[in-house]
């Protein structure tokens, strides 16, 4: 009995006054880190640079910061109540405030056994959160070392799958290029500009409305909305988790580029049709323009010279689903090339996988002497390009170097466009890249061909033409892009009609 | 703003081992349960040698 009142009693009165401060610290009165206090605290931390974003709101992971703000006010509010509980004892037995203080000492077993029940319930009080605290600590601690080792995991396979598919995004009204766009969120419409997995979730993330996210660009692509990061204009479905690819066609006024994209974009619908492959135009603009196109090419008609307001850009799917590739083809007005104030409006040649340059074989000085007597028609009808073809060239190859865009690392392909109206004039064509590249040479591009093959990784030479392609397909316009996009992993049947890459120049 | 579910359950995990272990330490004192030697062992009186010889 004695044990019960002097052991138990306290020891039970202690353990209640722990579960009192986990009832208002964890239930009663939580203090809650949101997505908004985390982010403040981490932009303190580290502030946004220029071009950088805040961090996103979403509720972070419990052992990164609400596990230590729960011991903390667990630890408040208990302290709060212990200390409550020494109020009336220190008022009368040391401060005098129930009566003199000598009459309650004069009853000495009474302070002395209040002050030991107070300090048992005080060590048993203690030692309760002392084992919360451990639990809390340890738990936060081993999830946190797991949590580490699965995001490390995770976001290693997630670069080394992007890194192999290719896998960016890119927008076609601004040509800014990221490694992943940002995603939409349904229920608030924020946007989360980095879903890699990270202490803001390791499989999904909680956005600060409630809405589940999943984490990393692969998966996330399927459920939300990708959005370009610096204009903030929706992205196709599937951006930012499949095989993106850019291919910019540049050449002179008049070369030829809009034809060819229009001629090689129709070699590859059909190859497509014939394999059984789903080729899509994901909006609506780019669905337009290859429909008018299209119909330009397969009616014969003449192709109108592009606007100078603004480059063109046109998205393609080809696949569907998780296996699909986006292609994006941009043909920009010859002037966008001459003019250096417009330099700005071909970003999209910094970030292309694979250029295509046109030639217009009617503005050669060398093949205008050789035609000189010949069909007067087809020479009016080939609208032969006003600017020496090697300063086009050597133009974007300026900026493309004032950019810090190395060439070295990208694909050429050199193509010599009209190549059905050269021939009824009656001039033979070679076939083969590395004939045509000895044909260029011999026709005065000589400076062309060697520069080429020097500053790109790889250069290959093809004869196209929009309408009469040969039955061997040497003219094919489909030829060169099947063969950049062969050289990015894209699935195409068929092998490159132009063989093996020209020699490169010897130094 | 409401508390997230993974918070809550993050809460009762941690509150809920912390009170099995004092569950566990408390049976012990009382000499039962898996640390029931421990209560055993703080009642026993000691029976090392007084250094006097019987």
């Amino acid at each position: 009995m004695s044990s019960l009142i002097f052991f138990l009693l306290p020891i039970g009165f202690g353990v209640v006054l722990c579960a009192i401060g986990l009832y208002r610290g964890l239930v009663q009165s939580p203090v809650l880190v949101t997505p908004q206090n985390y982010q403040d605290l981490r932009v303190k931390a580290a502030p946004v640079g220029v071009g950088q974003f805040p961090p996103d709101l979403a509720w972070p992971y419990y052992p990164v910061r609400q596990a230590a703000v729960d011991l903390a006010e667990v630890r408040k509010h208990l302290l709060e109540h212990y200390l409550r509980t020494w109020e009336w004892p220190r008022d009368a037995f040391f401060l005098g405030r129930h009566g003199r203080r000598l009459a309650w000492w004069f009853f000495f077993p009474i302070p002395l056994t209040v002050i030991y029940f107070l300090v048992l319930v005080g060590l048993a009080a203690w030692f309760c959160y002392g084992v919360y605290w451990l639990v809390t600590t340890a738990v936060a601690g081993g999830n946190m070392v797991i949590f580490g080792a699965a995001e490390a995991a995770m976001r290693s396979a997630e670069r080394h799958r992007r890194a192999t598919r290719h896998a960016q995004a890119a927008c076609m009204r601004c040509f800014h290029v990221t490694e992943w766009p940002a995603y939409r969120c349904h229920g608030c419409a924020q946007l989360h500009h980095d879903v890699r997995p990270s202490r803001l979730g390791l499989i999904t993330r909680r956005c600060e409305c409630g809405t589940y996210i999943p984490t990393m660009a692969s998966r996330t692509a399927w459920h939300l909305t990708a959005v370009c990061k610096r204009c903030r204009q929706p992205l196709s479905e599937g951006t930012g988790a499949v095989r993106d690819i850019r291919v910019p066609v540049f050449g002179d006024t008049s070369a030829g580029k809009t034809r060819f994209l229009y001629a090689s974009l129709n070699s590859l619908v059909r190859t497509a049709e014939q394999e059984g492959i789903e080729l899509s135009f994901p909006d609506k603009a780019s669905k337009d323009q290859a429909n008018f196109g299209l119909g330009l090419i397969r009616t014969g008609r003449d192709t109108t010279k592009t606007s100078a307001a603004a480059p063109v850009a046109l998205t393609c799917q080809l696949g569907r689903g998780r296996r699909s590739e986006l292609i994006h083809m941009f043909d920009a007005a010859g002037e966008h090339f001459r003019d250096a104030q417009r330099y700005d409006e071909l970003r999209f040649l910094d970030d292309s996988q694979g250029l295509v340059y046109v030639l217009d074989p009617f503005a050669v000085p060398a093949i205008q002497d050789q035609l000189t007597g010949h069909n007067a028609a087809v020479i009016r009808l080939a609208h032969a390009a006003a600017g020496d073809p090697e300063i086009a060239y050597d133009e974007v190859m300026a900026r493309m170097r004032d950019s810090g865009v190395p060439a070295s690392a990208q694909r050429l392909a050199v193509i010599v466009s009209k190549a059905d109206l050269l021939r009824r004039t009656g001039l033979e064509l070679p076939a083969g890249s590395a004939a045509i590249a000895e044909w260029l040479k011999k026709v005065g591009m000589y400076n062309l061909v060697v520069s080429s093959q020097r500053e790109f990784a790889e250069v290959r030479f093809y004869t196209v033409a929009s309408q009469d392609v040969a039955a061997d397909r040497a003219d094919d316009p489909g030829a060169p892009l099947s063969w950049l996009l062969r050289a990015h992993g894209v699935q195409l049947p068929g092998d490159d009609p132009a063989g093996p890459p020209a020699s490169p120049a010897q130094p | 703003m409401s508390t997230p579910p993974h918070v809550i359950a993050y809460r009762v995990i941690t509150v809920t081992l912390a009170t099995l272990i004092l569950v566990v330490v408390g049976f012990g004192l009382a000499g039962r349960g898996p640390l029931g030697a421990l209560g055993t062992h703080l009642r026993t009186p000691s029976t090392q040698s007084t250094g006097v010889a019987p």
